[in-house]
């Protein structure tokens, strides 16, 4: 974690150090382009295009209330949107469920910290950890060769991510038992378990206390350096501007720009709509988000 | 020696195990599924009307009778899955009500092939080739292997990745669709088990007591099932099972009239709602746990 | 086909209809209100019918007196169930409260087969022998009174709902518990209250309609089916879909009992509530506590 620099002139001390990967960039992994839904009279999104590059880190942000989990909720295919498209690496996901989406490589989390109360830490990583693809019903329960061996392997990487996740003592422990701080861990390393593809994360920080911020931090970081994009929806913007390539800003189910993210936080506009902040030389403003 | 145990005793026996069978079918509903099925007497009725037609009106063997059964079962489970499972959880409790009643209203009416109100009457028992279960032993022993088998494929079922994912549509159904989990399959399949535990139980029920009428399709059987899974431990393994013989053995043996009984049922059932809903055994798995969480409360 | 049977088949089905509704309602608003499926609705059906009974036969009363006693008595009873069912599963799991309305059901039954017996019982009513003809068309004394009482219950609880102010807390409550609470209105109170009323409106059906039919403590499971049926067909929590969705199925059940048989009249009922849970699960008007 890098020291604070020191305020530039007119500019708050935070800003992304990141370079973005070159080879990288070539690739686009998410494209949702158009996306738009309404609720009654209530255009939640209204034709939203982002694109997520492979291997990056795109960060979301906007005001309460400017579309960023329907956003979610549309392109994971929990809701259906009104129009627009959303395709994976180039293969639409249109009409797709969300357990279909789910099996291409494209995990979540929920804004609300989602876990399995009644199964134990560990099973909860097995839970996530999807049975491979050609395995029916017959083979599971006839506990055939070719299943047990993949049993063997997503209980090894079930290990090895409980002890990413530093709950490797508690693996027996229900999951309905753990600290809101443990929940998060582990609600991350469910995703992880399939190595997705694309990771979405609905507000990964809420209620987090600091220290676990920088661990969760740290932890995100890792994991897009093994190759997950990313795609975080947050307030902390501090945390969103260290780890972001790119980062769109949403208002009122509309874009309201994309940038790197000096280039957004230099904004008049996002300033303006979101932090209600103006730019004065030798502000700092870094305690004030969230 | 078990032939100079009172044949009284021996007949409880066999209904235990006959009970057995079908608390595995609400179980795995309720329990593991969370979904309340009052099906189960659909699934007993079809199983015993199938097996026991096939054998009166086709002499066929049990062995296929059986299977017939079985899979009538799990084929009803299935269609009466695939319009009801969709639905929010209260329709699903109102039609599964209504298919038993309307496989009742079917069953009174249909008298050329069920002979109606009358019922069908002098069902052979069970014969596999030329070996007949004859005489209560025999069907004590039967229902003691048929049981500790239905045991043995519910444990394979709930043990398995399959039984992991009913539980975490039950718990969180959101995430489980974000993992991945094909929610309305593992329904279906295991409503399609739930129809084949039930069905076999019924096949079992009509060959030992040779006589049945449309009124198996009633309320009773899922009363007293309630009242067994829910006490025993809904979602446990052993809890219902220990919660079918119990409730078998006891009105037996407190010799009830049927409506003081079924009146204790209701009062009991509404008593572990209210007050104790895991049942007994999770009352008596819960140290354990509690030692483990409190460690992780830290 | 005869033009006069014809319509005294829809006679009869218009106030057997407006009988089902009647019956009805009370569950579609403790549905709409509280989100829960009372599944002893068919037992307070035939309680309210058996203690009609047992004050006309033991306490020598008017079926007038004894009707308008029942009425109260079974608002208590209504008031047992919220304290005994609905206000402790409040906040619990849905199943919670369909086991614990089950289990009442299974209580009431059995109370009142061991009290009262399995013997069919009969109420007397002064409108035993009056009859109107309108044309063609006879329509039995009671049979009026139904439908009269219906439509009245249904101008009433819509007055009720919209006019007043407990109404304006229930329809709000059927929207949101939590918002409730937040402008103060008390959710067990308003529990207590729909309890009541639905229990009441449900009592008005049976002490209405009990007079035409044989009493058996069996009578709840017929009366609860034909609830769950309307409620499905008119929409899960819509009070005036209840109603109406209760003339089209008394309406279909007399044409298929008059024309088909009586096993299609019982089977009518299924097939209906099959075809709308399959074509338009959200039922012909949808969820709203409207009136």
């Amino acid at each position: 974690m890098s020291a604070p620099r020191p305020a530039e002139a007119g500019r708050p001390p935070w800003g992304s150090s990141k370079v973005a990967k070159p080879h990288l960039l070539e690739s686009c992994l998410l494209s949702a382009s158009g996306i738009s839904k309404s609720y009654g009279g209530v255009k939640a999104l209204d034709a939203v295009s982002i694109e997520v590059e492979a291997g990056s880190i795109t960060g979301l942000i906007g005001p309460n209330g400017s579309g960023k989990s329907t956003l979610f909720d549309c392109i994971c295919g929990f809701q259906r949107s009104d129009a627009g498209a959303v395709s994976l690496a180039g293969e639409s996901l249109q009409g797709l469920s969300a357990q279909a989406i789910a099996r291409k490589g494209v995990r979540r989390t929920f804004q609300q910290l989602r876990v399995f109360p009644a199964l134990s830490v560990r099973d909860n990583l097995l839970t996530s950890a999807q049975s491979a693809p050609g395995f029916g019903y017959v083979q599971e329960l006839l506990r055939l060769p070719s299943v047990r061996a993949h049993e063997r392997a997503m209980r090894e990487r079930a290990e090895a991510m409980l002890e990413e996740i530093r709950l490797t003592r508690l693996a027996q422990v229900l999951a309905g038992h753990l600290s809101y701080g443990q929940k998060k861990l582990l609600e991350l390393g469910m995703a992880l378990m399939t190595e997705p593809r694309l990771l979405l994360l609905d507000e990964p920080m809420a209620g987090v206390n600091p220290s676990l911020v920088e661990d969760l931090k740290v932890e995100l970081q890792r994991v897009n350096d093994r190759g997950t994009a990313l795609l975080i929806v947050e307030h902390n913007l501090k945390l969103v501007f260290d780890l972001s390539h790119q980062v769109y800003v949403l208002e009122q189910g509309r874009v309201l720009m994309k940038g790197t993210p000096r280039q957004v936080s230099d904004d008049e506009r996002v300033m303006q709509a979101y932090l209600g902040v103006r730019q004065t030389a030798g502000a700092e403003q870094d305690g004030a988000i969230d | 020696m078990i032939n100079s145990v009172s044949p009284y005793l021996l007949h409880i026996g066999v209904m235990a195990g006959i009970y057995v069978l079908l608390v595995l079918s609400l179980n795995l509903m309720l329990g593991y599924c969370g979904l309340l099925s009052l099906a189960t007497p659909a699934f007993v009725g079809l199983g015993a009307y199938a097996s026991a037609l096939l054998t009166l009106r086709l002499g066929c063997d049990s062995s296929l009778t059986l299977v017939a059964a079985l899979v009538l079962g799990a084929a009803s489970g299935v269609i009466l899955g695939i319009p009801s499972l969709r639905l929010s959880r209260h329709s699903f409790v109102i039609v599964t009500l209504s298919a038993t009643l309307l496989l009742q209203l079917v069953a009174s009416n249909w008298v050329d092939l069920t002979r109606g109100a009358l019922g069908l009457a002098d069902i052979p028992s069970l014969r596999f080739g030329s070996f007949r279960i004859d005489g209560k032993p025999a069907w004590l022993a039967t229902m003691v292997v048929v049981a500790a088998l239905g045991i043995g494929v519910f444990w394979t079922i709930v043990s398995s990745r399959l039984g992991r994912a009913m539980v975490a549509v039950r718990d969180n159904e959101p995430l489980a669709v974000a993992t991945g989990i094909d929610v309305m399959k593992i329904r279906l399949f295991a409503f399609a088990c739930s129809g084949a535990f039930a069905a076999l139980g019924g096949a079992c029920y009509a060959h030992y007591l040779s006589f049945i009428d449309p009124g198996l399709f009633g309320f009773s059987i899922s009363e007293a099932l309630l009242v067994m899974v829910i006490l025993g431990g809904s979602g446990t393994l052993w809890g219902p099972v220990l919660g079918a013989i119990v409730f078998t053995v006891l009105p037996e043996a407190l010799r009830m009239a049927p409506e003081l009984r079924s009146l204790l049922y209701g009062v009991l059932l509404l008593g572990f709602v209210l007050f104790m809903p895991e049942g007994l055994a999770r009352c008596l798995s819960r140290p354990v746990n509690r030692a483990a969480s409190a460690e992780a409360g830290q | 086909m005869d033009a006069s049977l014809l319509l005294q088949l829809g006679a009869n089905g218009l106030s057997v209809g407006l009988g089902y509704g009647l019956a009805a309602i009370g569950l579609a608003l403790v549905f709409g209100i509280l989100g829960q499926v009372n599944f002893a609705h068919g037992e307070i059906y035939m309680l309210a019918a058996f203690v009609l009974w047992w004050l006309v036969k033991w306490f020598g009363l008017s079926y007038g007196a004894g009707f308008a006693l029942m009425l109260l008595l079974m608002a208590g009873v209504g008031l047992l169930m919220a304290e005994a069912v609905f206000l402790p599963t409040l906040n619990r799991s849905f199943e919670s409260v369909i086991l614990a309305s089950l289990a009442v059901s299974i209580i009431l039954q059995n109370a009142v087969r061991l009290v009262f017996g399995a013997t069919p019982q009969r109420i007397a009513t002064p409108l035993e022998s009056v009859n109107l003809e309108l044309g063609s068309v006879l329509l039995f004394g009671q049979r009026l009174m139904v439908a009269a009482m219906a439509i009245a219950s249904m101008l009433m609880l819509s007055a009720f709902l919209r006019k007043t102010e407990t109404g304006r807390a229930m329809r709000a409550m059927a929207q949101s518990k939590e918002a409730c609470q937040m402008v103060g209105i008390d959710p067990r109170r308003i529990t207590r209250i729909t309890a009541m009323m639905g229990a009441a409106l449900c009592a008005l059906a049976a002490g209405a309609m009990a007079p035409m039919f044989d009493l058996y403590p069996n009578m709840g499971t017929d009366i609860v089916f034909k609830s769950f049926a309307v409620v499905i067909i008119g929409g899960m929590g819509n009070v005036a879909g209840a109603a109406l969705a209760g003339v089209l199925l008394g309406v279909a059940e007399s044409y298929a009992g008059g024309l088909l048989g009586a096993v299609f009249r019982d089977g009518i009922g299924f097939a209906l509530m099959i075809a709308m849970l399959l074509l338009r699960p959200q039922g012909l008007f949808g969820k709203s506590v409207r009136v």
